[in-house]
């Protein structure tokens, strides 16, 4: 990541880490540098045209999650309208099916041990 | 396909009734285990 | 999670940490005058009745992590995440009829090291003592290091110090009193977690509609409610294999199955297993309603206290408080004792003195665990955040140890060699699926491969076990 060091932008927040982040859960944690209170807005074009605040207040971090599947974009801005540069966050779901076939071998051997216990000893 | 929240409502309603339960029946519990000199 | 989210003032978490700790240690002392050799320090004298045995299987597995996990969980995986987390009580439903076999085949039995050594020969015993040990080992290091994180986070009080007090108040009572401590402490602990938790929740519920939290999350975290969530919804029977795997072998739970009375085990574990049921939910949805309260989370593990505090004020801040002390504290002190017992009847008195008196024994035990207090105290100073991270591994091997006790319980046919490749492949199959695809297949591969194992073995067997030789434990 480039970091713009001008007078100007000392102010601006910066997000901590690489411009994009990909997750397969729909959830990380998202953490910034500020040097005062900050909206995130959390958008779902690069031009942040449905943008929508979804924290305002002075913490450094905000915990996302329960993202379905897409690319969001994130940014903060502060009270005197300095914008910070937009952070990308990519969500991809694991495979349903291979999910779907964890469940399917747990839920066999689940099975199994419960029924082996139930049946308790048989050969004495 | 999501929960609904009727669903919702069951679990969280359903989970924190059942928790004041337990604690009344563990409590009743022990005063009878009490009574009948079972405690320890 | 750092100081500037505390929401208790120091004086007022040091003021509770006080009382608390005077209340344990007391009883600790006043419990443990009724215990005079091994079996009285290790076993409450294997006659502790359906009241305090009930809690004391509910109070133990609620751990920090319930209370504290559940709600991040619930933050993470959502409405399935609540649900995964519940299966957990099936390894206490199961355990039930297995303690009423454990305590028929074994009535003078110490510890589940006991049933490994005399069911399956000391190779299989080795290797169990390994898995149990790390298990052990670093959940109690990941509670105490999770209580001196939380009481910081809640209320200020320096790491080094909420460890140390949390652990050195755990110790003391645990050494004096033995089992009947922290038997008797974990039924006032139980107690004070469910009504915590009770009123906690209704408070909750007196400011948001459980309507409000499901518009909420429908718009902003939409995936919490998904019911083909893939992370979650993968969670749900590796959590609850991790969870058998934990119950079946570690000595907390034989300990007590052995430690009560003749007739109670089944009752005790089957309603433990109910107690605990509904907790992870009831602890956990008011994470879901952080957004709908408006209500930020900087760190997904500080979600609980952070909600309730927001929510209920002083007065929440005390209840979570509280109700983690106590669920720490049942915790670390169950782990205490029947860690220290495991190792002075397995290694002590079998390898090293096997003509030591029961009072001897019985301070040896006390040693043991002033020794396992100081190591975890020792490993949890320098505050590595990491090593919490370690007790995931513990899951390939608690799950490979399902099948060899299950069979070796109930199966004449079961036999060394079965339980041995069984926990060595299950738990290398696991580690390798842990690391090459994730946590969530762990569990459930090292389970699935060491009951094939163990199957194949006890189907080509032609040893048939004489059930009489677990009885010669004395």
């Amino acid at each position: 990541m480039a970091l713009v060091t001008s007078p100007v932008l000392a102010a601006t927040p910066q997000f901590d880490g690489g411009p994009t982040v990909s997750t397969e859960a729909g959830n990380t944690l998202l953490a910034w540098q500020s040097d005062g209170p900050v909206r995130l807005e959390l958008a779902s074009d690069d031009a942040f045209s449905d943008a929508r605040v979804i924290y305002a207040g002075s913490a450094h971090s905000y915990f996302l999650s329960g993202l379905a599947d897409g690319d969001y974009r994130l940014r903060l801005r502060t009270q005197d309208g300095g914008t910070s540069p937009s952070l990308t966050v990519s969500v991809r779901h694991q495979s349903l099916s291979r999910a779907l076939w964890l469940v399917a071998i747990g839920a066999f051997v689940t099975l199994l041990v419960i029924g082996a216990v139930l049946r308790g000893a048989r050969d004495e | 396909m999501t929960f609904s929240a009727g669903f919702l409502e069951i679990i969280i309603y359903g989970a924190l009734i059942w928790c004041a339960l337990t604690g009344l029946g563990l409590a009743g519990l022990l005063i009878r285990d009490a009574a009948r000199g079972e405690t320890w | 999670m750092n100081e500037a989210t505390a929401v208790l003032p120091p004086n007022v978490g040091w003021l509770l940490l006080a009382l608390f700790s005077a209340l344990w240690i007391g009883l600790g002392i006043y419990w443990g005058r009724r215990n005079k050799s091994f079996e009285d320090h290790a076993l409450a004298g294997r006659n502790v009745g359906l009241a305090l045995g009930s809690a004391t299987a509910a109070a133990t597995w609620i751990t920090s992590n319930t209370t504290m996990l559940a709600p991040q969980f619930a933050l993470e995986l959502g409405v399935w995440g609540m649900l995964a987390y519940t299966t957990a009580s099936f390894g206490l439903f199961l355990f039930a009829p297995m303690a009423v076999r454990i305590r028929k085949l074994m009535p003078a039995g110490y510890t589940s090291g006991d049933f490994f050594r005399l069911r399956y020969g000391r190779g299989a015993w080795s290797i169990f003592m390994v898995f149990t040990l790390f298990y052990s080992l670093t959940w109690l290091v990941s509670m105490a290091m999770a209580g001196g994180i939380l009481l910081q986070a809640l209320s200020g009080i320096p790491y080094v110090w909420g460890m140390s007090v949390i652990l050195g108040v755990c110790v003391l009572y645990t050494m004096r009193g033995g089992l009947a401590a922290v038997i008797g402490t974990d039924f006032i602990q139980s107690l004070i977690i469910i009504v915590g938790i009770v009123v906690v929740g209704f408070a909750v519920l007196g400011n948001v509609s459980v309507e409000q939290i499901h518009t909420n999350l429908a718009e902003t975290r939409p995936a919490l409610l998904n019911v083909l969530f893939p992370a979650a919804i993968m969670a749900i029977f590796n959590n609850l294999l991790f969870g058998l795997g934990e119950v079946f072998h570690n000595n907390v739970w034989w300990s007590r199955a052995f430690a009560m009375r003749e007739g109670v085990g089944g009752k005790a574990f089957a309603l433990g297993g109910l107690i605990w049921f509904p907790i992870p939910i009831a602890a956990g949805f008011i994470a879901l309603a952080s957004g709908a309260l408006n209500v930020t989370v900087p760190a997904a593990d500080m979600v609980g206290p952070l909600v309730v505090a927001d929510v209920l004020g002083e007065f929440g801040a005390i209840a979570i408080f509280i109700v983690v002390f106590c669920s720490l504290a049942s915790s670390i002190d169950s782990l205490l004792a029947a860690t220290s017992d495991l190792l002075t009847e397995d290694v002590y008195r079998k390898l090293i003195r096997p003509a030591a008196s029961p009072a001897r024994l019985k301070s040896v035990a006390q040693y043991v665990t002033l020794a396992l207090g100081v190591f975890t105290w020792a490993v949890c100073l320098p505050r590595i955040g990491t090593l919490a991270s370690v007790l995931f591994f513990a899951g390939p091997l608690v799950g490979s140890m399902i099948w060899p006790i299950v069979t070796g319980l109930y199966w004449r046919s079961a036999n060394a060699t079965g339980a041995v490749g069984g926990m060595l492949l299950g738990a290398g199959a696991g580690l390798v699926c842990y690391f090459a695809i994730g946590w969530y297949v762990a569990t459930v591969i090292a389970t699935a491969v060491s009951m094939v194992w163990v199957l194949a073995c006890a189907r080509m067997s032609k040893s048939r076990f004489d059930w009489a030789r677990l009885g010669e434990a004395e």
